[in-house]
């Protein structure tokens, strides 16, 4: 892991298009602001990891268990 | 394995997979064989965990279109099964910022879809949908994002239950 030491004000760039700057350290908390094209989503990686888990599980639904969702989903939406 | 026939349909390709969800197969099997142009959106980012995949034919799998499947146009394997809110979440009513409407190039935040995904549990029961991180979708410019609600504190798995 690359390890930089940086004052609140300055920044890094990763890459050519992504800039974080640490805004303020307090105590033990550091605010950092980021910069980066739309196209490159950013995350707490936390967040990050519960969504890809989410999303994963999501993807994996077994024919059955969506085919019964369907039947639950279609009898709910006909009793309105 | 289930004994069910699939009777419309025709690609033996798939004939390994038995139980492939019959209603839902139909419902794309039916689109496309009626020649119907299969909408296909475009992900502004890709969603967190499918990194690669940013175009996605969306298929409703019901009449009022409560239940729609989201499947990848890079690799069909690769599918998720979504719910509208209102069925099950009627106060649901998410903000979405203004980064996401701008990568989306949206005019008229008012007509976005709003999909939650559902992981489908063993019973629907057992079924949650992910209130945290909606899929929006502009129909006018075709475009998604799986949206973050940040500091929400909505569930990333909410029982339809």
């Amino acid at each position: 892991m690359l390890v930089l030491t940086r004052r609140p004000g300055e920044s890094v760039m990763v890459g050519d298009d992504v800039v974080i700057t640490v805004l303020e350290v307090r105590g033990d908390v550091v605010r950092l602001g980021i910069r980066a094209p739309r196209s490159v989503p950013v995350h707490r990686e936390e967040v990050f990891l519960e969504l890809r888990a989410a999303n994963q599980e999501a993807a994996s639904s077994s024919e059955d268990a969506v085919e019964a969702l369907t039947r639950l989903i279609g009898s709910d939406g006909e009793k309105g | 394995m289930s004994p069910r026939t699939k009777s419309a349909k025709s690609s033996s390709d798939m004939a390994t997979d038995m139980s492939l969800e019959a209603s839902a197969q139909n419902a794309e099997a039916k689109a496309a064989a009626a020649g119907e142009q299969l909408p296909t959106i475009e992900f502004v980012s890709p969603m967190p965990g499918f990194p690669g995949h940013k175009s996605f034919v969306l298929v409703r799998l019901d009449e009022v279109g409560l239940l729609n499947s989201l499947r990848s146009v890079d690799d069909p394997e690769l599918r998720f099964i979504t719910i509208a809110p209102h069925q099950f979440f009627p106060e649901y009513a998410p903000e979405i910022d203004d980064e996401t409407l701008a990568a989306m190039g949206t005019k008229d935040p008012t007509q976005l879809l709003v999909l939650l995904i559902v992981t489908a549990g063993d019973t629907p029961r057992d079924s949650t949908a992910n209130l945290m991180a909606p899929i929006v979708v502009d129909p006018m410019t075709m475009k998604a994002a799986q949206c973050v609600l940040t500091g929400s504190n909505l569930p990333v798995r909410a029982p339809l239950a």
